[in-house]
């Protein structure tokens, strides 16, 4: 009876060859993605769950200095209603002024039939997470297949460009900053109508390819030239803040000042554009 | 029970590293708690489950960061794996040999990925900054002994309670009486 009771006894499990095959498992995953930039099925899964968290963690954080500014950073705000009355009041003044201009513009971009652009899809996403590494310029958004984002699709806010999709999970994509070093938008300076390609450096950008026979001066306006065929035409990208006086070459050497604080991202506009991203 | 106390702790650093620390002011830099955390991994747990930890988590990290996929996978688990090594030769448990563990440890990490993107990229790649990579290892030496002896109490904790056999039973008896 007893030996019949030990017989049924199922084999204990070997602890070290169930990790061990975990691990191996997990290794031959990894190692196949190895210098890929497309999410496979696991990274897609990780993406997904860790997304989850993120999102949890931006909402929290955000409650917070919500809360500090709506309740304890009240102090103050006596002097700071006596002076906004008196702003108010400038304001009004300056109002109509500005009723007039903005008729007058509604009359010229009806004129300059924005209508096309304007037909094109948009969606706007909240940045729920950033590249923690130096060497790389990403943010995480949230939203993704579900909401009709697709690989290559253009990112921008009202101040310009910011940059590209690159990966997508079904709830949240990832994207490629117009600062990062892998970047390159096609461009051009508004003034003289130069063309260029706009590079990320880590922290701003260069115009490079911009020939020496054409005239650039400080503060010009970049903007896209809608060439590459996935920016829109006219987006602001940035103003020219140093040009080199390097006289050998045959190309400008221009820095660039973005348009957009990529700091201070919290909501970004994805154009709902079918467009390709060459690798 | 350890392990998932452990996998929600490296899932909370992970996501605190990539929002709410991303949000302070550059000056103050961004500490890298997932270095910590895996260094912490390397040193008291055991090869194998640790393991898995690592490559998961960094796994996680690269689906947030950078283009390039499995570079944070090797670069993790080679300093898990070269830690876990030395760990068995010297005395580098202890307390005082955290900053400089972490510091290494994030320079072997931040080095690896820098060369292997370079190498993988075609086009071009940000210089080595080694002002912000100075202000990571301080950020990062200071914050090592905190950090690894919060996680070596919380893990302590973890074991007395599974010990014990404590964890989501009801307190019976009179809790209050002296123990013998």
């Amino acid at each position: 009876m007893a030996y019949e009771r030990r017989k049924k006894q199922p084999k204990p499990i070997n602890k070290i060859a169930l990790w061990a095959g975990l691990i191996g498992f997990a290794l031959v995953a990894v190692i196949t993605t190895v210098g890929r930039r497309e999410f496979g099925l696991s990274h897609r899964l990780t993406f997904e769950a860790l997304g989850r968290a993120q999102v949890v963690l931006t909402d929290s954080a955000g409650f917070v200095s919500g809360f500090w500014r709506h309740y304890v950073d009240l102090i103050g705000v006596a002097q700071e209603n006596e002076r906004l009355k008196l702003e108010i009041r400038r304001y009004v003044a300056l109002n109509a002024e500005y009723r007039e201009a903005v008729a007058t513009n509604v009359r010229l971009n009806q004129l300059l039939d924005l209508k096309q652009s304007l037909d094109t899809p948009v969606l706007t996403a909240h940045v729920i997470g950033r590249d923690p590494a130096l060497w790389f310029k990403t943010l995480t958004i949230d939203k993704g297949i579900s909401a009709g984002v697709k690989k290559g699709m253009p990112v921008v806010t009202i101040e310009g460009v910011v940059g590209q999709v690159i990966n997508v999970s079904p709830s949240f994509a990832k994207v490629l900053l117009a600062t990062d070093p892998n970047s390159a938008i096609d461009a051009i300076i508004q003034s003289n109508r130069a063309l260029g390609i706009i590079k990320g450096d880590g922290h701003g950008y260069h115009l490079d390819y911009v020939l020496k026979d054409n005239a650039v001066s400080k503060d010009d306006l970049i903007v896209t030239s809608g060439m590459g065929g996935v920016f829109p035409k006219a987006l602001p990208i940035g103003r020219v803040t140093e040009i080199g006086n390097d006289k050998r070459g045959m190309f400008h050497t221009i820095t660039v000042q973005p348009a957009v604080d990529f700091h201070e991202l919290e909501y970004v506009t994805i154009i709902l554009q079918a467009s390709s991203l060459t690798d | 029970m350890k392990h998932l106390l452990l996998l929600f702790l490296g899932i909370l650093f992970l996501a605190l590293q990539t929002t709410v620390f991303q949000a302070l002011p550059l000056w103050m830099g961004v500490p890298d708690l997932l270095t910590l955390f895996i260094l912490f991994l390397a040193l008291h747990d055991k090869p194998l489950p640790g393991a898995l930890l690592t490559l998961f988590l960094a796994v996680g990290l690269e689906t947030f960061s950078g283009y390039f996929l499995g570079l944070y996978a090797i670069a993790y688990l080679m300093v898990f794996a070269l830690v876990q090594w030395l760990a068995g030769t010297f005395a580098l448990r202890e307390m005082s040999q955290q900053p400089g563990l972490a510091a290494i440890s994030l320079l072997l990490v931040n080095g690896f990925v820098y060369l292997a993107s370079m190498m993988l990229e075609h086009v071009s790649s940000a210089p080595w900054q080694w002002g912000a990579v100075l202000q990571r290892l301080l950020i990062i030496t200071i914050l090592a002994m905190p950090v690894n002896r919060w996680l070596l109490s919380l893990t302590a904790w973890c074991d007395h309670k599974k010990r014990h056999r404590t964890f989501f039973q009801p307190k019976k008896g009179n809790r209050y009486r002296a123990r013998v």
